[in-house]
């Protein structure tokens, strides 16, 4: 099994290899006319008026927290998924409980307004 | 692990290599062609006979185009974006099996997959997680107000449909039991009542719709194209970006499309087995259907708002294949 | 591959599942009353707690102890013991936050499932039997104190406090966790019970390994017990927190953690005694000289509370170092200490502490010794004299549970033959009596500032924690003798 990673690694470099050989060509043939409103970050068309401050709404914090919460509760469940013909029973009740105990957070999550956008 | 081997497998990765690429190429050209139908328009026609050659005119003037570099731009990740984006796309496709093994191929004799690892679903998702990264950097990297709110837009969509893609196929694995992708297509094998093929998509409908709606989602597509929304983000986080730059993301979302549809085709419908003739033919059957799927939905439907984008993978999608999971495992106990 | 389901017996576990059942029941319903009928929500938290507190004493009777999960837990009386003072600690706070929360318009429904929560990680700290369970009891206890620290949004103050108790607690983390992977590096386990059998008789007890991860373990536990000299969170933290908060934080996580430690140190190391007493020993003396010398200049009497409280755990420290397995009788002796001094800790703690919520109202901001606390005796004679009675007991003087739980300390000490640490104790105590007994002197001998104002009426759940505390600090006092039997009956720490 061992090898099946080193597969995937050759695949890797000859991906990036090939990418380096394309891009390559790209700079050997393209002009390059730089001008400094060529250079300006695109603005519709009009002077930049102000600099970048890279300040956004919270809520894409929120979603990240609630992504993570919930994309570990997927992984718990692969395993779960995989053994789950072995656990039966055990496995389920096991599981719904995991499932409900998320729930409420979810269900908390909604009511507080974690999941609005507006 | 011997020399030979080595060459096979760099033979086999170039073999899909170029065939993602001639597929995004011929992609492009398939969905310009098929939405000017749906629009009572011819499409391109001009180059080549009936517009065939368009992709490679396109190709070859992306080649000539400067590369403009922004004043301001963080380089090094402003140049590893994209390269990110399409590593993770054109990786993705290694574990995913189109035949059977052990064929005998021009007399040699090899397995039609080229890796066959036994996390092989956990793989695919780390790999269309690590594409989440691409986005995001472009939109950081690119020191402009476009790229930045659309590539938090674009991660902000990509996360929150990654949630219910990954649980969607949960229900999926507890049928396999195994994490193989050899494994869940060999599961698809036989049929019932001698004439039902034994595919997942007929015990977890719920299931392949939530994917399927997700994958369009991930794939940041009609009706989910928010992200390159121009009329209030421009470009979105691929704003600066110009000539082979700018062509590597377009690759990078198609193949993604061909990749999300070949996964598809594997985890819901048995993979490259089918009647009559089997092997790769099916899967690139089953594969070109989905992605006129995809086309389709791009010339029929509007785009959504991005609040109703985020309340449907949140508030629809995610309880949604919650309830998948627990109906699935209740249905196994019961059915023994 | 087969896979067996571990057996599981949750009713080992019941006092941790109870109180966590009714945090997400708390949490629940928090979402769908009203906002008028949330104090309901305080004495459904309140019903939580003594629902759990008579799980442990359905266990205490029935079959203990016993191991659990795998033996990741250890079901014994000395838990059951720790556990009843952090669900009593517990349920005198939520009565003590009733009121409060209203007051300050602190009534976010968070509170009390988030203290409930906090509740279960003591618990479930108090009942660890590995390094593991440990951490992560530990980190439900942290993450809920952190967001309380911070529950008064609108002040800095408050937020300040969250995040710094937030970042010094994560830090102290990381030393646990890189301490536990030394150990378990060492000894490949992180079970108490298996480290135990691993290091006994083995030659493991040098390894360098072993001592820097056990030195790593410690300096995490010192600096969530506020040990100097890792302390210099606690007086912002516990000052810029809510009061209500700071008093339940000041108990239910001494005495939890102090009872993890007692658990780890003697249940899982007692072969490498000589370690950690060596280094708990100079915790000790620096904890109880420099908490009680910071405590003497300061005017805020949350500050005070904070200093005094680093001074308290001081003493407790030294009875922990008095905790030689291979001496039994002294032993036990410090072990029953301990416990006899987180009980009465406890109580008169949490006393003193509904003094000040009672004088801080209405906006939780009259904390200031000379200008708040002066004349106190004229205008409010019974909260003075509650308020004389816990600084009393906290500067140990006879008659009171203080003074009960200083003697056995220091007799468990001078018995271990740790009289250094005896005398720091004495010397120190008395030392503290100048602070303790400034309030007293502030109260009855100072002239009020606050004369023409009326008396603020004492709400009733306050007045019932002040009651039972001043019973009870009263009560240990004279008759020590329940308690003290009970802790004696709670010594057996699990050993395989």
């Amino acid at each position: 099994m061992v090898d099946n990673y080193a597969i995937i690694l050759i695949m890797i470099l000859t991906v990036l290899g090939f990418g380096a050989l394309l891009l390559s060509i790209g700079v050997l043939v393209r002009p390059y006319k730089p001008t400094p409103r060529k250079l300006q970050s695109y603005e519709s068309g009009v002077p930049n008026i102000e600099p970048l401050k890279g300040r956004y709404t919270p809520r894409f914090y929120v979603i990240a927290i609630l992504f993570v919460i919930f994309d570990i509760e997927a992984i718990f469940l692969f395993p779960w998924a995989v053994a789950f013909d072995q656990l039966g029973l055990f496995g389920l009740v096991e599981m719904v409980l995991f499932i409900v105990i998320l729930l409420i957070g979810y269900a908390y999550a909604w009511r507080r307004g974690a999941l609005e956008w507006v | 692990m011997t020399a030979g081997d080595i060459v096979e497998y760099v033979v086999k990765s170039a073999i899909i290599i170029v065939f993602l690429l001639t597929a995004f190429a011929y992609m492009t050209l398939y969905e310009r062609k098929l939405v000017g139908r749906v629009q009572v328009r011819h499409g391109p026609n001009r180059v080549g006979p009936g517009g065939l050659l368009q992709p490679v005119a396109d190709g070859v003037k992306l080649l000539f185009k400067q590369a403009i570099t922004p004043r301001g731009v963080d380089f090094p990740l402003y140049i590893l974006a994209p390269a990110i984006s399409v590593v993770a796309a054109l990786v993705t496709f290694a574990v995913i099996p189109v035949g059977p093994g052990g064929v005998n191929l021009f007399g040699y004799r090899t397995d039609l997959w080229l890796a066959d690892l036994d996390v092989g679903v956990l793989f695919v998702l780390a790999m269309s997680s690590l594409g989440v990264y691409g986005i995001v950097l472009a939109g950081y990297a690119s020191n402009s107000k476009y790229s930045l709110l659309g590539g938090l837009r674009a991660s902000a969509q990509l996360i929150s449909y990654e949630l219910s893609l990954g649980l969607s196929l949960v229900g999926v694995l507890m049928l396999t039991g195994s994490l193989s992708l050899n494994d869940i297509v060999n599961g698809q094998g036989g049929t019932w009542l001698g004439f039902i093929p034994r595919w997942y998509i007929l015990v977890q409908p719920l299931a392949f719709i939530i994917y399927a709606i997700s994958g369009v989602a991930e794939t940041n597509r009609a009706p989910f194209d928010l992200v390159e929304a121009e009329q209030e983000l421009v470009g979105g986080y691929h704003t600066e970006y110009t000539g082979l730059r700018f062509a590597l993301f377009f690759m990078a979302e198609y193949i993604n499309m061909v990749t999300i549809s070949a996964l598809a085709a594997t985890l819901f419908l048995g993979g490259w087995r089918g009647p009559f003739f089997g092997g790769p033919w099916w899967l690139l059957l089953k594969i070109a259907l989905l992605l006129t799927g995809y086309v389709l939905l791009r010339a029929t439907l509007p785009r959504l708002r991005y609040d109703q984008l985020m309340h449907f993978g949140w508030r629809v999608l995610l309880p949604l294949s919650l309830l998948n999971i627990v109906i699935t495992a209740i249905g196994i106990v019961l059915l023994g | 591959m087969e896979i067996a389901p571990p057996p599981f017996d949750l009713g080992a576990i019941a006092p941790f599942l109870i109180v966590a059942v009714g945090a997400m029941i708390a949490l629940l319903a928090d979402l769908f009353i009203p906002p008028a009928r949330r104090p309901a929500l305080g004495y459904f938290a309140l019903g939580t707690t003594l629902v759990a507190i008579g799980a442990c004493v359905w266990l205490w009777g029935g079959a203990v102890p016993r191991l659990a999960f795998a033996n990741m837990i250890a079901v014994d009386r000395f838990g059951l013991f720790v556990t009843i003072v952090t669900l009593i600690g517990a349920a005198l706070s939520i009565l003590l936050s009733v009121d409060f929360l209203q007051e300050q318009r602190l009534g976010y429904g968070e509170y009390f499932p988030l203290m409930l929560f906090t509740v279960s990680g003591m618990i479930l700290l108090a009942f660890a039997n590995d390094l593991i369970t440990f951490f992560i009891a530990l980190e439900i206890l942290s993450l809920g104190l952190y967001i309380l620290a911070g529950s008064a949004r609108g002040r800095a103050v408050s937020q300040e406090s969250a995040i710094k108790y937030f970042l010094l607690g994560s830090f102290s983390f990381g030393f646990l966790v890189y301490g536990t992977s030394l150990i378990y590096g060492a000894t490949g386990t992180t079970n108490f019970t298996a480290l135990r059998v691993a290091l006994e008789g083995s030659g493991l007890t040098d390894n360098p390994l072993l001592l820097a991860g056990l030195a790593l373990v410690l300096v995490g536990f010192a600096f969530k017990l506020a040990l100097a000299p890792f302390h210099m969170w606690t007086p912002d933290v516990y000052s810029g927190a809510p009061t209500a908060v700071t008093a339940f934080m000041s108990v239910g996580t001494k005495v939890a953690t102090f009872a993890a430690l007692l658990r780890l140190v003697t249940g899982a190391l007692p072969a490498l005694y000589a370690d950690w007493s060596n280094a708990l020993f100079a915790l000790a003396i620096v904890t109880m000289i420099l908490g009680n010398l910071a405590a003497i200049t300061q005017r805020n009497i949350k500050r005070m509370l904070a200093y005094s409280s680093i001074g308290q755990a001081g003493y407790v420290l030294v009875a922990v170092v008095a905790s030689d397995t291979t001496q039994p009788g002294v032993n036990d002796a410090a072990q029953s200490s301990v416990l006899f001094y987180l009980l009465a800790y406890t109580f008169m703690n949490l006393g003193a502490f509904a003094v000040v919520v009672a004088l801080a109202r209405p906006d939780d901001e009259r904390l200031d010794l000379d200008r708040d606390y002066a004349g106190l005796a004229r205008r409010q004679p019974l909260l003075a004299a509650a308020m004389a009675v816990f600084m009393l007991s906290l500067g140990g003087i006879p008659l009171t549970a203080g003074f009960m739980g200083k003697l056995l300390v220091f007799r468990a000490a001078i018995e271990a033959g740790y009289w250094p640490l005896a005398v720091v104790g004495v010397l120190t105590s008395a030392v503290a009596l100048a602070f303790y007994l400034r309030v007293v002197v502030r109260m009855y001998a100072g002239e009020s500032r606050h004369a023409e104002e009326r008396p603020a009426r004492v709400p009733v759940p306050l007045a019932v924690v002040l009651a039972v505390c001043l019973v009870a600090t009263i009560q240990f006092g004279i008759l020590p003798a329940i308690p003290l039997d009970a802790a004696r009956g709670a010594l057996t720490i699990t050993a395989p």
